[in-house]
């Protein structure tokens, strides 16, 4: 052993072992992005440098370990070259973290994933994503003045992605959803105010599990919302819903309730947890001009408030409105809807006007006039009388210090305005007398003063955000002051740092047209509001929104700039952790489009910061080399031979490339058309795409589909276990019973279906017979078994596809894959199947770099040509015949000699003479490698590969006997076809009644594959509410086969698959059929019988 | 007539350059037609390139050197010198001064022999020094000698050869390798592929020796692509030593035996790297990985493998003939023996030189050299190609001495040296060096893949006019990065030229960031063309020849450049007659 100290502990290695082999086993965080833990030492990032005692800086991956060296992995100096080196990168680095939508959106609502989740038809996963930024999506679907749309790179192109009219679309779109709150906490916390930024503290507050209370001191929640914005543009009815989902979450609401008279800050911090103040800015300011108080001078808030009550008070003919914000055209517009001529003045020109350009649009078609460079000096009354407004001219000089040319007025320009009422918009402010002496620091303005990242104010356990922090601001602003309270307040609670942990960002600048890969032109999609003669008249909502056609053909407008990996970058991590500037070094970046050749994987080649990963786990790990560096200097890039696609070189789609990859320059297509960045859930189960039944993680949105990895034990999967989902198509699932009228299928309900099948089958006893595949489970392949007895149908048969010969070989004799471990001699014998098992290379590859011999006779092994002695099949037999001594020498010397086969890629012949030769030669193992998943585990079942010729009657189930020669051929003397499916197939086809049934990754139960019994966890939640156990269960009752005794509470999660390996006799050495039957039992209780 | 014993016609790639090819068959049928029996033969290069095409006369009265030849010469030549006996002016060469100083070891037969002729060299004691140590000294005496000798590698590393040799020899393998590093690809240096076109044996010989020293049985020439005529001498010579077995199995009826290949190299520069050559024979991409293991231990194949330069091999037969004591004789305390340079730049003798380790720069470039180009001053010597550094005029007297040269922050290197004269632009030499090294990275390590192009592109912003405050310091702070964080010598090297350049010529630097300026009128966005009215005459000339219409006449008689349409060109400056136009740097008159 040798002793060496990093940071100051005294650890030790062996020889040869780096500084970095030690850190990591020691749990020592050294940044690196070109080491990983499979492949040899690159030592070219320059990350993972460290400071070693009288040596310097050194790259930790490849200074092997020396006696006595003193390691300090953050050390001034090496912290330096590190920040240096991951500052290098960045400056070639080009990409964004976060899609420019998502940075522009105060509220950081995640537009690109509900607009791309829109786009992919799947409406309510949109929604979803809405709401873990979005309290309101209905009502910011219709009022939010959209900073994301200026920052959309559409625009480049011709138009934004229309982004807020995506909210409305699926917040409308009429799913009854109610976002789940978290675990109860316990905590309480009390928030004022139910306008946006009370509302959206309450709701994420909520979302983390406290118990939350909103006091307000309106009649109804909703704060501006509700009393600010006319209900042409919100209508009262999508607030009460909105705020109906939150009621629903277990929000309090307290109505009526005023700060300052029936509660104050003192008597809320003694009985909450926290406070949240979110008063909004509800003070109006005038104008300070002779003449104002007079009745006919009112503010417009006050106006639109008692509109927004219900009432309509009667206004003179002609009504001047005085301002140029969205209240302006607010007020102007209701006062239309109720009868007056109105006239908006306005000291600058349009040009200058705070109101968003469609509102002043929208106001002009509905009649409002406007006079701009108008500013008015005195309303004219004589006592009650109102007798106008006088107003001066202006013009515009130079620009004052918000940037707008200031307006000054014209000498002798004053003329009257011949109004009989004025509501004043010019402005709004905060007004926090009701506060009154509570130690809440505040501006001279009244603002409360708070820490910009956590809403906290000089008082410990209150918070505030929104228009009562920032003065009046748009209110998806109050939104994000609501959240990142929440947020602070939540870590805050939970006794975790009150600072949000910083994040690194990187942004592209200065995009293009070529940089978006000039997309074809497609502008928006126009909705036409009503025409305004119409909408004048009455208060009706004035626009409509998209249809499901137009918001999917809009939301496929996104150019998807997002990162795929914003969640999975160590280079975004590690530029966290050294708090790395992205313009420390200034140069031309790459601007390097995505190559999307590859059927399944995507390649944004500008984010490549070449640490070769990708390459080096294709040569090394696969044995492929598929890909190499190209190029010299800046442009050294990872290409296929030639720069061809790569999946035209020797790449075999196994994705173990994607896994490496540190940053997002890799990334694996989604089940998705339109790729989405996400944060998924990920399950681990099993794969069932064939027999190796590798473990997987399966990532899921809410239990939706989205991809596979490999788990840290699989480490590599093939194309078909990766990818293989990506090919099941929705419109290919069976939903609903079906049964045959005349020449097509027609739905039913389960009792039909029941009922016919049951009469068919019944009628048919003693001549059926029963089909499964190996995508069933035990627990499935059981009843299976109890149905085909029940039927005196026999033993229940494998698929067709699944048949082989009937091979009888010692059970001492088989060994699971991992018993290759054992193994010093491998001969593999036979073809590769339908597929190439990049798995199955890997962990030969792994025998051979322990120093095992791997023959292969007549096999094709990809990738792996070069470690593999290859000899022709024929002479296996040969030697076979003739005995070991013939198999070589290693034969001879070999103590533990095994076979490896896929049992359907061997000829009948080979098979037979290696039993026989199993038989002679005791020292032998053999390791099959079954055809389908769980094929192991049903034989030990029952399962048989004899095919009954003189049924009259068959049953499948998972099981397409009929897309076989041999099927169709005996299916001409059967009758009676019943097929329990999950997707349609050739047998379904010919079905006369159809049962659907659930797909693996929905389903659960334990199977047994070349790597071992396994658990089936179901991680997707699928369209089928029923388990296929019960699917068979409900058929055995019919059948009258039973009562079978069934319970399935006890089998959740892998969990319980470790359980039953330690305790059932599934060990590693080999499941048996005492051991299958310990798995069934377990899941079986005595009900009923 | 029969005084003449040979005639030689230099035909190294420099010579065939020059026409050498069309001047020795003008030879041979003037000859023919004289009917003159002379024999003519084709030589290597002697190291004069600057008068290619060369013609050598032998006869009783020594060697008469006739140098840049044109078919005319050759007529006189004949009909004067071979035929008349009498040496004809006007194109014979002084070799004194250029030859006089040097000591020549590794180019003892350039220019002499003809390379295609095992006979010639063995008749100047080739493969003697194989065939004395296979017979008379067993392997590890061999190490011994080259230990004793204090050759240091010659590629530019500097690293002590018999040293290396040791390493290899120690290692127990079933089998081990020699690699002749022939992958020359300094800018301006031209050394090893002298030596292979004018002596190709030597260095097969040198091979051998290595082998038979550290018990290797096979050895690789990787040697560039880009030297056609190398590639075709050393395969000619291979062919010749294995029909006289010197090479291949039992050489010279020993138990030793050991052949050569011919890897030739794609041009990537990094290759001269030993670990990034030895990937490229074996097939994989040349790039460059963490020594140790060092080849010693594990090269060619995971097996034990020296690599020495083609320089570094040359040397050894001659100091096998003639002793480790003679060799050492030559040189300084630390650098023994002598050293090949291509002298290039502005100096008025260009070529091929060897001179002994320790002669001061200032001999090279002045008596050797001849001096600078239209005796303008020297402002600074480019030693070592891109990896090197600028030594200023005033370190001229610096000995040429591993450890002396790196004092100054330069290096020996391979034997570039480029000389530069007070026309010459520091920044720029920089930014063309540093141009140079960016491209060929390997792009395996960060600092050098990324860093040297962020310090080129300050660089030519800087030259552009567009240098700001802090760049200075910025090149410096990632110059020392790049240097101290890369794998190979390429990036460890390669902001060599900035870091000297920003040492010794910092107020260049600074005039460009500040003023705007470049003093040595080279960076164009920084300069300015300018008619001094009280110079032009008014011709007009300059106005007709401006090629964007940017010089017009102006009131008060003589014609001004609008500087907005001025696309600098130059050409106003070269067809004024009375050298009115002036380019002006930095503060210009309105």
């Amino acid at each position: 052993m040798i002793p060496i100290t990093i940071n100051k502990r005294p650890l030790s290695g062996t020889q040869g072992e780096t500084i970095l082999d030690v850190a990591r086993r020691n749990g020592i965080h050294i940044p690196a992005l070109c080491a990983e833990e499979r492949l040899a030492p690159f030592d070219s990032c320059g990350v993972c440098v460290v400071e070693v005692d009288g040596r310097g800086v050194l790259k930790a991956c490849s200074t092997p370990i020396e006696d006595g060296m003193v390691v300090e992995t953050h050390s001034e100096a090496a912290v330096e070259v590190r920040k240096a080196a991951l500052e290098l990168l960045l400056s070639n680095h080009w990409g964004d973290c976060v899609a420019p939508c998502r940075t522009a959106c105060p509220a950081k609502t995640d537009c690109q994933a509900y607009v791309s989740l829109t786009a992919n038809g799947r409406f309510l996963d949109g929604l979803k994503v809405l709401y873990r930024n979005l309290p309101l999506p209905a009502s910011f679907g219709r009022i939010c003045p959209a900073p994301c749309e200026e920052a959309c790179r559409r625009e480049i192109a011709e138009e934004p992605v229309q982004i807020r009219h995506m909210k409305r679309f699926l917040a409308d779109y009429g799913f009854d959803y109610v976002p789940s709150s978290g675990a109860a906490t316990g905590k309480r916390v009390a928030v004022v105010g139910g306008g946006p930024a009370g509302l959206s503290a309450a709701y994420f507050l909520r979302r983390y599990g406290h118990d939350v209370t909103v006091y307000d001191a309106m009649p109804k929640m909703g704060g501006m919302l509700r009393y600010g914005i006319p209900e042409y543009r919100l209508p009262h009815a999508v607030i009460d819903r909105e705020i109906d989902v939150l009621r629903r979450m277990g929000i309090t609401f307290r109505p009526s309730m005023h700060m300052g008279t029936d509660m104050t800050c003192e008597d809320l911090e003694r009985k909450y947890d926290a406070v949240f103040l979110g008063l909004g800015a509800w003070g109006t300011r005038g104008m300070g001009l002779p003449g104002e108080d007079h009745e006919a001078v009112m503010q417009g808030t006050d106006f639109l408030r008692r509109v927004n009550e219900g009432e309509r008070p009667a206004l003179p003919d002609h009504v001047l409105v005085i301002g140029g914000g969205n209240t302006a055209m607010d007020a102007a517009r209701c006062a239309r809807r109720l009868g007056a001529q109105v006239t908006v003045a306005y000291r600058r020109t349009q040009k200058e006007m705070p109101a968003l350009g469609h509102e002043v649009k929208e106001a002009e078609d509905e009649g409002v006039l406007f006079r701009y460079l108008t500013q008015p000096v005195e309303f004219l009354t004589d006592g009650d009388a109102f007798e106008g407004v006088r107003c001066v001219e202006m013009k515009l000089g130079e620009p004052d210090e918000s940037g707008r040319r200031r307006p000054e007025p014209i000498e002798d320009s004053q003329f009257v305005v011949d109004a009989q009422a004025v509501l004043l918009a010019v402005g709004q402010v905060i007004d926090t007398a009701c506060l009154g002496d509570a130690e809440i620091r505040r501006e001279r303005n009244g603002a409360i003063v708070v820490d910009a990242q956590t809403g906290r104010t000089s008082r410990e356990n209150v918070y505030a955000g929104g228009d009562v922090v920032t003065g009046p601001s748009i209110a998806v602003e109050a939104i994000g002051a609501g959240h990142r309270a929440a947020d602070a307040i939540d870590r805050c609670l939970r006794g975790e740092p009150i600072e949000p942990p910083p994040l690194y960002t990187h942004v592209k600048y200065g995009v293009t047209r070529e940089d978006i890969g000039n997309p074809a032109t497609s502008p928006r999609i126009r909705t036409t509001p009503r025409v305004a003669e119409e909408r004048v008249n009455d208060f009706t909502e004035y626009e409509a929104g998209l249809s499901d056609r137009e918001a999917v053909a809009a939301a496929q407008r996104c150019l998807e700039c997002g990162c795929m990996a914003f969640n999975d970058c160590a280079l975004r991590d590690y530029a966290t952790e050294v708090s790395a500037v992205q313009s420390a070094y200034e140069g031309d970046v790459p601007r390097k489009l995505r190559d999307e050749r590859h059927p399944f994987i995507v390649r944004k080649v500008g984010k490549c910061i070449a640490c070769g990963r990708c390459l080096r786990v294709c040569a090394d790990v696969c044995g492929i080399s598929a890909i190499d560096f190209a190029g010299r200097g800046i442009d050294t890039e990872v290409q296929a031979p030639f720069n061809r696609a790569w999946q035209d070189s020797d790449c075999v789609s196994c994705g173990a490339c994607v896994d490496v990859c540190p940053t997002g320059a890799l990334y694996d297509r989604t089940v998705l058309e339109k790729q989405v960045p996400l944060d998924l859930v990920r399950t681990t189960t099993t794969c069932l795409l064939c027999g190796l039944g590798c473990e997987v993680d399966v990532l899921t949105l809410d239990g939706s589909y989205m991809r596979t990895l490999p788990t840290d034990g699989t480490r590599v999967l093939c194309a078909r276990g990766r990818y293989g989902w990506h090919t099941l198509r929705e419109d290919e699932r069976i939903t609903k019973p079906m049964i045959r009228s005349g020449s097509a299928l027609r739905e039913a309900t389960w009792n039909e279906a029941l009922t016919e099948a049951g009469k068919r089958l019944v009628a048919a006893r003693g001549h059926v017979a029963t089909f499964g595949s190996g995508l069933l489970t035990c627990e499935e392949g059981w009843l299976v078994a109890r149905i085909a007895e029940g039927l005196g149908a026999g033993a229940p048969m494998f698929d067709i596809n699944a048949w082989r010969p009937q091979i009888a070989i010692d059970e001492e004799q088989v060994l699971l894959l991992d018993g290759l471990s054992e193994a010093d001699l491998i001969v593999v014998v036979g073809g590769r199947g339908t597929y190439e098992k990049v798995a199955l290379d890997v962990v030969l590859r792994e025998q051979i770099a322990r120093g095992a011999r791997v023959v292969g006779y007549g096999a094709s092994l990809p990738g792996a040509a070069a470690d593999f002695d290859l000899e022709q099949l024929d002479d296996l037999l040969v030697e076979l015949e003739r005995g070991e001594a013939v198999l070589g020498a290693a034969a001879t010397a070999a103590t533990n000699p095994v076979f490896l086969f896929e049992e359907t890629s061997v000829p009948r012949s080979t098979l037979e003479a290696i039993v026989a030769f199993l038989q002679n030669h005791r020292s032998w193992r053999v390791v099959i490698v079954p055809a389908t998943a769980n094929a192991i585990g049903l034989r030990y079942l029952g399962f048989s590969e004899q095919l009954r010729t003189d049924a009259k009657a068959w049953l499948t189930i998972a099981s397409d006997p009929v897309a076989t020669v041999g099927g169709r051929r005996q299916l001409l003397a059967v009758d009676t076809l019943v097929a329990v499916s999950p997707v349609r197939t050739q047998t379904t086809a010919r079905a006369d009644v159809v049962f659907p049934m659930r797909l693996p990754y929905e389903a659960r139960g334990h199977v047994i594959g070349a790597r071992g019994p396994r658990a089936l966890v179901s991680a997707v939640d699928g369209p089928l509410a029923m388990e296929t156990w019960q699917v068979l269960l409900r058929l055995a009752a019919e059948l009258g086969v039973g009562p079978l005794p069934w319970h399935f509470a006890g089998l959740t999660a892998a969990a319980e698959c470790d359980r039953v390996r330690g305790h059932g006799g599934l060990t590693a050495a080999g499941a048996t059929p005492a051991s299958v039957a310990a798995i069934v039992e377990r899941n079986l209780t005595g009900i009923g019988i | 007539m029969s005084r003449i014993k040979e005639i030689r016609v230099g035909l190294a790639t420099c010579g065939i350059a020059a026409g050498a090819q069309r001047i020795g068959r003008h030879l041979q049928e003037k000859l023919a037609a004289a009917n003159a029996d002379v024999p003519i033969k084709q030589v290597g290069c002697i190291g004069m390139c600057y008068n290619e095409p060369i013609v050598d006369v032998v006869d009783e009265n020594g060697t008469t050197t006739y140098g840049r030849v044109t078919e005319e010469a050759i007529d006189r030549i004949v009909d004067r010198h071979i035929l008349g006996g009498a040496l004809v002016d006007g194109f014979r060469v002084e070799t004194d001064g250029f030859l006089g100083d040097q000591v020549r070891i590794v180019l003892e037969n350039c220019g002499i022999i003809d390379p295609e002729s095992l006979d010639e060299y063995r008749a100047r004691d080739g493969y003697v020094a194989l065939e004395n140590a296979l017979r008379t000294m067993a392997p590890d005496e061999v190490v011994e000698v080259m230990k004793e000798s204090g050759l240091r590698g010659r590629g530019g590393a500097g690293f002590p050869t018999g040293l290396k040799w040791s390493f290899a020899a120690r290692e127990e393998s079933t089998e081990k390798y020699v690699i002749c590093n022939a992958d020359e690809g300094d800018p301006g240096a031209f050394m090893d592929r002298s030596v292979l076109e004018g002596d190709p044996h030597r260095v097969l010989e040198g091979m051998a020796i290595a082998a038979y020293a550290i018990g290797a049985t096979h050895g690789y020439v990787y040697v560039r692509a880009e030297y056609p005529l190398a590639i075709r001498r050393l395969k000619r010579a291979i062919a010749d030593a294995r029909a006289a077995q010197l090479l291949g199995d039992h050489i010279l009826g020993t138990s030793f035996s050991f052949d050569v290949l011919i890897k030739a190299g794609a041009g990537a520069f990094v290759c001269g790297e030993e670990t990034a050559l030895i990937a490229s024979i074996e097939g994989r991409r040349g790039m460059p990985r963490k020594r140790p293991p060092y080849p010693a231990s594990s090269g060619l194949w995971g097996r034990p493998t020296n690599i020495n330069n083609v320089e570094t091999l040359a040397n050894v037969p001659w100091i096998l003939r003639h002793g480790a004591e003679a060799f050492a004789a030559y040189g300084t305390e630390s650098s023994k023996g002598t050293k090949v340079f291509a002298l290039a730049g502005k100096i008025k003798h260009s070529g091929l030189i060897e001179i002994p380790m320790g002669m001061p720069i200032r001999r090279i470039v002045f008596d050797i050299g001849g001096g600078i180009q239209d005796d303008r001053p020297l402002k600074a010597v480019q030693m070592g190609g891109p990896s090197g550094g600028c030594i200023p005029a005033s370190l001229v007297d610096t000995p040429v001495d591993y450890e002396a040269l790196k004092a100054t922050g330069a290096i020996v290197g391979s034997g570039g040296m480029i000389v530069l004269d007070d026309s010459t632009c520091m920044v720029d030499v920089a930014r063309y060096f540093l141009d140079f090294t960016q491209k060929e990275s390997c792009g395996k390590c960060t600092f050098c893949r990324v860093g040297t192009k962020r310090m080129l592109e300050t660089l030519e912003r800087i030259c552009a006019g567009d240098g700001r405050d802090g760049d200075l310091e910025a090149l410096v702070s990632l110059g020392h990065k790049i240097k101290e964080n890369s794998l190979c010598g390429l990036g460890q090297t390669a902001p060599n030229p900035v870091l000297t350049t920003t040492e010794y010529f910092r107020d260049e630097y600074v005039a460009h960031i500040v003023d705007k300026a470049c003093p040595a009128g080279v960076c164009k966005p920084l300069l300015q063309f300018h008619i001094d009215p009280d110079v032009c005459k008014n011709c007009g000339l300059c106005a007709r020849e401006c090629p964007v219409s940017a010089i017009a006449e102006a009131d008060g008689g003589y014609h001004v450049i609008d500087r907005e349409a001025c696309v600098k060109c130059g050409r106003c400056e070269q067809v004024c007659p009375f050298g009115a136009v002036e380019i002006l740097s930095g503060k210009v008159p309105a």
